[in-house]
């Protein structure tokens, strides 16, 4: 699903990723671990094409980051669900519009989509938001929304980067459980935080790769 | 429910916010405008060029300049030299009062004409196609030394080229409010990505392709344009229009007659084409600033 190898990557002269090598097979739970400014969100920008490594090779759901052809890195990007801290929505649009993007995005027709939708609104606690613009969310409730849009595509891998940042104790537990959903029904997640007591909650919860990432290194844990 | 409610695809298509800037639609009126004046003008020029070299081509006067004794065996040499001279279909001595109609518009009415030594005019009508105008100036030079043989046909190759000139300049204004409209187009695709680059980012991050992307852009910016075009062709076309149709005809005032009235519609889909490809060009290099 996921491979680096020798990946690195700088921002100017400052090396962030230093010869980066590991894997996330189909199915697996990923947690990149490491405190703030460690390199985790370039990791995961790497994963989604956003940049291209210095060096080494990094291919995620078979395709090669490094080459930079727009258009199939767009198809790679509506094949990865997508969960941040700070997660965008077209504001002018209401929730349920917002669900239809990706769908638009890969040329599925979301009219015909409707009951689907409904159903994962329903899942993500927001049904009866349907009609709400995004700016009118709580930040829980927009989180949850993030995770509706994220798979309402069907995609292959969901990568979160911090994905309870910011949350009460309560919310971020009804989003991590969404994510041990999405996980438990065959989804391959990788997952970034710098939250030491979630990794330590997800480690005794199933069965997860740990990876350790400081000064741009990274160490596999588990 | 939710389906029917909220995602039909003409709505969840708007995706990029707000409304394009106007200035390339303002822009394109303002070009489309100027492009329609400065095309009638040159088709003016050239149907003018026409209409008056082909009035004069077959056209031509003898001046008799001689001493008054003399004025009158001149002028019958120069009659008897034009009616043996192939091509020459009809000679006609000029009377004073035509004479006077004649140099009016370039000496003015208050001349006393009757007290000028005038010379004695002959109005040739000739073929030109049988016409040897220089054999028969040599000819007159020889057998009637007094008489000057004016040959208006050398007025039409100035005129001729007069109107290329104009037409020449019409085509590189026109091309230049082209240019102008395109680069107009691509500042207002660029405003446009600036002012809804958030909403770009985030469709990009969804996994929008760069080809959607550039599409929205183009409508937006394309309805923009194409109704800038439609009203300044519209306004121009009017104010042509306008013009006194039988000048018109004539070449005398500004505008189109008979097929050039598709000049304009043909440039304003020009121009259209024009700014979209434009605009094509900005979006694709705009969309290249986002990861």
């Amino acid at each position: 699903m996921v491979e680096f190898e020798h990946a690195g990557f700088s921002y100017g002269g400052t090396k962030v990723l230093r010869d980066v090598t590991f894997s996330v097979q189909e199915g697996a739970f990923c947690v990149v671990f490491g405190r703030p400014g460690a390199g985790k969100s370039t990791l995961l920008r790497l994963c989604r094409a956003e940049v291209a490594p210095d060096c080494g090779m990094v291919r995620v759901l078979g395709w090669p980051v490094q080459i930079r052809d727009r258009r199939g890195v767009s198809r790679l990007r509506q094949r990865i669900g997508l969960i941040r801290r700070d997660n965008r929505f077209l504001d002018h649009l209401t929730l349920a519009e917002n669900l239809a993007v990706p769908m638009l995005a890969n040329g599925s027709r979301p009219e015909e989509r409707g009951e689907d939708m409904a159903a994962l609104l329903a899942w993500v606690g927001l049904d009866g938001h349907a009609a709400e613009f995004p700016c009118n969310l709580t930040p829980a409730e927009a989180r949850r929304a993030a995770v509706a849009r994220a798979v309402i595509s069907g995609p292959e891998l969901i990568i979160a980067d911090e994905p309870v940042a910011g949350l009460s104790g309560e919310e971020a537990l009804e989003v991590m459980s969404l994510i041990l959903e999405l996980h438990g029904m065959g989804m391959t997640v990788l997952l970034a935080s710098s939250d030491g007591d979630l990794v330590q909650d997800l480690i005794a919860a199933r069965s997860v790769q740990v990876a350790h990432l400081e000064n741009g290194r990274l160490e596999v844990v588990t | 429910m939710i389906g029917r409610r909220v995602v039909g695809r003409s709505k969840v298509m708007r995706l990029l916010p707000g409304r394009p800037p106007v200035l390339p639609g303002a822009l394109a009126m303002l070009l489309m405008f100027l492009a329609v004046l400065t095309l009638a003008a040159a088709v003016a020029a050239d149907r003018a060029a026409k209409g008056w070299g082909e009035a004069i081509a077959d056209s031509a006067t003898l001046s008799v300049i001689a001493e008054e004794a003399e004025i009158e065996a001149q002028a019958r040499a120069a009659l008897s030299i034009l009616r043996e001279t192939p091509g020459v279909r009809e000679v006609r001595v000029m009377d004073p009062a035509e004479q006077r109609a004649l140099l009016a518009p370039f000496l003015g009415t208050g001349i006393a004409f009757d007290a000028a030594s005038l010379p004695l005019m002959i109005a040739v009508e000739s073929d030109r196609n049988v016409l040897d105008a220089a054999a028969l100036d040599l000819r007159l030079a020889a057998e009637a030394p007094g008489v000057v043989f004016e040959d208006h046909s050398a007025w039409r190759l100035p005129l001729a080229m007069a109107a290329a000139r104009q037409r020449n300049l019409a085509v590189i204004a026109t091309g230049l409010l082209g240019m102008a409209l395109a680069m107009g187009t691509a500042l207002g695709v660029r405003i446009d990505a600036a002012s809804v680059g958030e909403s770009v980012r985030t469709l990009k991050e969804i996994g929008m392709s760069d080809v959607d992307l550039r599409r929205m852009f183009l409508a937006r910016i394309g309805g923009v344009l194409a109704t800038g075009i439609g009203i300044g062709m519209t306004v121009g076309l009017i104010i042509v229009g306008g013009s006194d149709s039988d000048q018109t005809t004539t070449g005398l005032a500004i505008g189109f007659a008979g097929w050039a009235w598709a000049l304009a519609p043909f440039t304003a889909g020009l121009g259209l084409l024009l700014g979209l490809g434009a605009a094509w060009i900005a979006a694709d290099r705009a969309l290249r600033a986002w990861p």
